[in-house]
């Protein structure tokens, strides 16, 4: 049966028909750009155009109706252009100052914020959670959307010492790679994974499976003249990878699932260097639909750093200064042996030094 | 080295050529990988038989390629592998060793309830494991006969191209325990693909049935 | 009473609630009514009901679908399946209204209705189908001039901050090379051959909007060779009535300690300074970056399963970044060949270059090692020395 012809490997539109006529005409030429306010970015081009960005807040799972009122709004004030960024919000840019207030008007009849921009916590990127994957120890939307209303008044001024970026990740697969944000919300499992021996040689290829394991905890075993694996449970560290690869292998226990907190992480180079999120808090329970004791130890941290953070300083950098016998002390979290690292290299972070504060 | 060069190489039947080719440098393989994923069904087979080829020829290590396509019938791996099956079984055919573990979960694709049921099941992948059934009924009889009774089971199958390529296996496996089933599909005029002596043969499910209950036969006499 | 309690209590609040946008899906499209049903259960049990198992694509392409299949088929028969289509992205995800109107129209016909903007790698996800409709929304999408974005063992969706069309630092054309390599590099995008994923990410300065030093396996990262162009008029503005504390807030926080302020000049030593932006980003209207620009090219990025997470680290230094970018893609071929060749199933390129070395990896691509590449040369004495003296 002959399949019609298609076109594959087309690749995706080109950009340019997708850029407003001002950003055509100033690409690369842009001079500078000036926060206006919260929300609202001016950008000016060497040949005097001056562009206004308004952004404002998404869910980033969002229906075609909202997507179609995005749209509608684009149309009105945007010559039919808009974008969104890199930590889903959506940005409606204009070259009539006097566009602005309406955009911010009506956006905020749709119920969508206007900030993220400058000093402020923006978007929290985020997986897929509940709504739609198979590893995840939990939700993850309804956990942004809990804390970000905690959170919003941040969302929409521009008051903290730096940006600072929040990111959930619902597995320690970490699809949205959290591991280098200021503070990050992390889905954990805490107890091995249950083997099913009956299907395991049929559903899964043995070597790969004793392979997936980072601690060689996984051991080919046979049971009942039946080729299948044992878990040495001492080594088990619940990184979910044997799952992965291994259906038989589920990990999931709803008594047991929880989140972490990590904190101090950033991407930028500005002033330091890149830097991934270190342990804050080991375990906070489930607590769906709002998971309080989540939002509450966010806003704790939030808190701390806005008031004793130096101007400039992210959370990384301020905890660098003041050292992480202080960071625990003023955030009031309690400290235990799980913050101390016992994986590769754990001793690079051991202090080596008689440099502690009494 | 690039798709085309090597599609047209493999159109016109010039393994010899194909995988010198392949075996010039590491990335040709990738190449090859990438072809079982053409939209040309000939071109697909061909180098499911190029890697059988490069299998038993042996100087070529295939074993983390075999890994590479059983991930990609992983659905962990968001990957499609199209052809692993074929692949992998026609590996294993030509050299044992580089797919020993790797071939049972591609047999048993088949009789797994989660993906052999009309509603999970992806028919190309599931059509894939029981080509792979056929192909080693006579080098693994051992290997394949427990996969009998799944196929039979197949012959009532919706979908003509399990219905056809689970005869076509029977008949190669000689399963006389699928005879009855089989005769219940002589007036199936479907009309599928199947891939054998590195061509591409059209017949009826009728006429699969048919072979297949013949070969079942000679072999009982 | 309503069926779903519990998450109808995010409905309220000031952030935009994803359950109100589910929910007005719902009315019209079964399938989300279904999703509502299935999520309340998980919020309820603590746990997911979405299955490992099920592959599913479309013909010619090895990525770009993923499959998904709930637990509860029985219960919630409209999202028994309920697979993802990824989208390639435009550049920089600009759009023009009709080109979304598009979108969501296919996406009404065929789908739930419900999408991510965006995912993580970047696409325009469409969430929720049915395994028959994955070929009719290819068909269309791809006559329309949309194609499928990356999924598994192959290149990920290219992606890039808004560069040079929304931004004064961007130092070479990022939605240019993203539109490129994508093109360039579709039959690795469709056709999964890799150990493992590959992903680009194109930042046009180190601010790096993008994270591409923690999010790709190779991270280009635009930055500029010559000396940092600055306005004295401009930082005199600044300065005037105390808007920026040169003194403290640029100058105290320079981490090179390369620049100074006399109270009416601004000087820096551009030869010690290692272009984080700082100086840069707090007044953008005086300092900006060189002319010499171009970019820095990092490998090896990942998430921390299996080996533990990793940032990129600098392969090349510095090179222009012009089309057709011949160097660099010849740079890209060689590491993939040496990846392809040498990587372990389910091996990052990062993960790789660990188990290698860094020394034998930057050889082995026909690089000369330089100091750029590490923070700091080994303290330990385990040198695998290649050279040695023979007695004659």
């Amino acid at each position: 049966m002959a399949a019609p012809k298609r076109k594959t490997d087309i690749g995706p539109p080109h950009y340019e028909q997708m850029l407003h006529p001002m950003v055509k005409k100033n690409y690369g030429k842009w001079k500078y750009h000036e926060k206006v306010k919260p929300g609202v970015l001016m950008h000016v081009s060497e040949t005097g155009d001056k562009l206004y960005t308004v952004r404002a807040a998404s869910s980033r799972l969002v229906s075609i109706d909202k997507i179609r009122d995005f749209c509608n709004l684009a149309d009105k004030y945007c010559d039919g252009y808009l974008r969104f960024t890199s930590r889903n919000n959506v940005e409606f840019m204009t070259d009539k100052e006097a566009n602005v207030q309406p955009i911010i008007d009506e956006l905020a009849k749709m119920g969508h914020p206007v900030g993220g921009t400058g000093n402020s916590i923006s978007n929290i990127v985020h997986t897929q959670g509940w709504v739609h994957c198979h590893s995840s120890a939990t939700d993850a939307s309804g956990v942004v959307k809990a804390t970000m209303d905690e959170l919003i008044d941040y969302f929409t001024s521009m008051t903290l010492p730096a940006h600072l970026r929040i990111a959930v990740a619902c597995c320690l697969n970490m699809c949205g790679a959290v591991h280098c944000s200021d503070i990050a919300i992390l889905g954990i499992h805490r107890t091995p994974p249950t083997i099913d021996n009956d299907k395991l040689a049929n559903m899964c290829e043995i070597p790969s499976t004793v392979a997936s394991c980072p601690k060689a905890a996984i051991r080919p075993k046979v049971i009942a003249g039946k080729k299948t694996v044992e878990v040495v449970e001492d080594l088990c560290m619940y990184c979910g990878n044997c799952y992965t690869v291994c259906p038989a292998m589920p990990i999931a226990n709803p008594l047991n699932d929880g989140i972490s907190i990590w904190v101090g992480g950033k991407v930028s180079n500005s002033r330091t260097a890149p830097m991934f999120s270190k342990l804050a808090i080991p375990y906070l329970p489930n607590n769906p639909p709002r998971w309080p004791e989540v939002t509450s130890a966010v806003k704790n941290i939030v808190e701390t750093y806005a008031k004793d953070a130096k101007k400039y300083e992210r959370v990384g950098e301020w905890i660098g200064r003041i050292g992480w016998q202080k960071f625990f002390e003023k955030t009031g979290l309690e400290f235990t042996k799980y913050h101390i690292d016992d994986y590769t290299l754990a001793s690079s972070t051991y202090n080596s030094s008689t440099h502690v504060k009494f | 080295m690039d798709r085309e060069t090597l599609s047209e190489l493999l159109l016109a039947r010039k393994y010899q050529d194909a995988m010198d080719l392949v075996k010039k440098r590491h990335g040709n393989l990738r190449i090859l990988l990438g072809l079982l994923y053409s939209e040309e069904e000939l071109v697909r087979w061909r180098a499911v038989t190029l890697l059988g080829l490069i299998a038993a020829e042996g100087r070529t290590n295939l074993a983390p390629a075999v890994r590479r396509m059983l991930w990609f019938l992983s659905e962990e791996s968001s990957t499609i592998g199209w052809c692993s099956a074929q692949a992998i079984a026609e590996i294993y055919r030509n050299n044992p060793g580089m797919a020993r573990d790797a071939i049972r979960v591609v047999l048993h694709f088949s009789d797994d309830p989660e993906l052999s049921l009309p509603a999970n099941r992806n028919t190309p992948i599931l059509a894939g494991s029981i080509w792979a059934i056929g192909a080693l009924a006579d080098s693994e009889p051992a290997l394949v006969s427990e996969m009998g009774p799944a196929l039979v089971e197949f012959l009532k199958d919706p979908d003509p191209v399990i219905r056809g390529f689970s005869a076509w296996a029977l008949g190669r496996m000689r399963f006389r325990a699928a005879e009855e089933a089989l005769n219940a599909l002589s007036g199936d005029d479907s009309v599928i693909n199947i891939y054998e002596d590195d061509s591409l043969r059209k017949v009826t499910v009728a006429r699969a049935a048919g072979d297949a209950l013949e070969n079942i036969v000679k072999n009982s006499e | 009473m309503s069926d779903t309690p519990m998450i109808d209590q995010l409905e309220t609040g000031p952030w935009p609630s994803f359950i109100k946008d589910i929910k007005r899906m719902a009315e019209k499209n079964a399938m989300c009514k279904d999703l509502l049903g299935l999520l309340e259960m998980s919020y309820k049990d603590k746990k997911t009901h979405w299955k490992h198992g099920g592959i599913v694509g479309v013909r010619g392409y090895g990525g770009g679908i993923i499959g998904r299949y709930s637990d509860s088929p029985e219960k919630f028969p409209n999202v028994s399946h309920f697979h993802t289509v990824r989208v390639n992205q435009p550049s920089a995800w600009f759009y023009n209204t009709g080109a979304l109107r598009y979108l969501c129209d296919l996406w009404e016909k065929h789908g739930s209705g419900l999408t991510n903007l965006h995912g993580s790698t970047g696409d325009f996800v469409m969430l929720g189908t049915t395994t028959d409709q994955l070929e009719p929304i290819f068909t269309d999408l791809s006559e329309h001039g949309w194609d499928l974005g990356g999924s598994g063992s192959d290149v990920r969706t290219p992606s890039c901050c808004n560069g040079m069309a929304r931004c004064e630092f961007a130092c070479y054309d990022t939605m240019n090379l993203c539109y490129d390599l994508t093109n360039e590099y579709q039959d690795e995008l469709h056709r999964p051959a890799f150990p493992y994923k590959f992903k680009f990410k194109m930042s046009g300065c180190p601010n790096d909007c993008v994270a591409s030093i923690a999010r790709s396996d190779c991270s280009i990262i635009g930055t500029w060779r010559d000396d940092i162009q600055q306005d004295d008029a401009a930082v005199a503005e600044y300065a005037k009535g105390g808007k920026v504390d040169i003194a403290n807030d640029v100058v105290g926080k320079c981490p090179t300690g390369c620049m100074s302020w006399n109270g009416s000049k601004l000087s820096i030593d551009n030869k010690n300074c290692n272009r984080c932006m700082h100086c840069i980003n707090v007044m953008p209207k005086a300092l900006r970056p060189g002319k010499d620009k171009g970019a820095m090219i990092l490998l090896g990025a990942k998430a921390p399963i299996v080996q533990g997470a990793l940032l990129s680290s600098v392969l090349v230094p510095f090179i222009k970044m012009e089309p057709p970018y011949e160097e660099f893609k010849d740079l890209i071929r060689r590491i993939w060949e040496f990846w392809d060749e040498h990587g372990e199933n389910r091996e990052r390129i990062g993960e790789m270059i660990v188990r290698i070395g860094k020394g034998n990896f930057v050889e082995e691509v026909g690089l000369e090692p330089v100091p750029a590449m590490i923070k700091e040369p080994r303290s330990n004495p385990y040198i695998f020395y290649e050279e040695y003296f023979d007695e004659e």
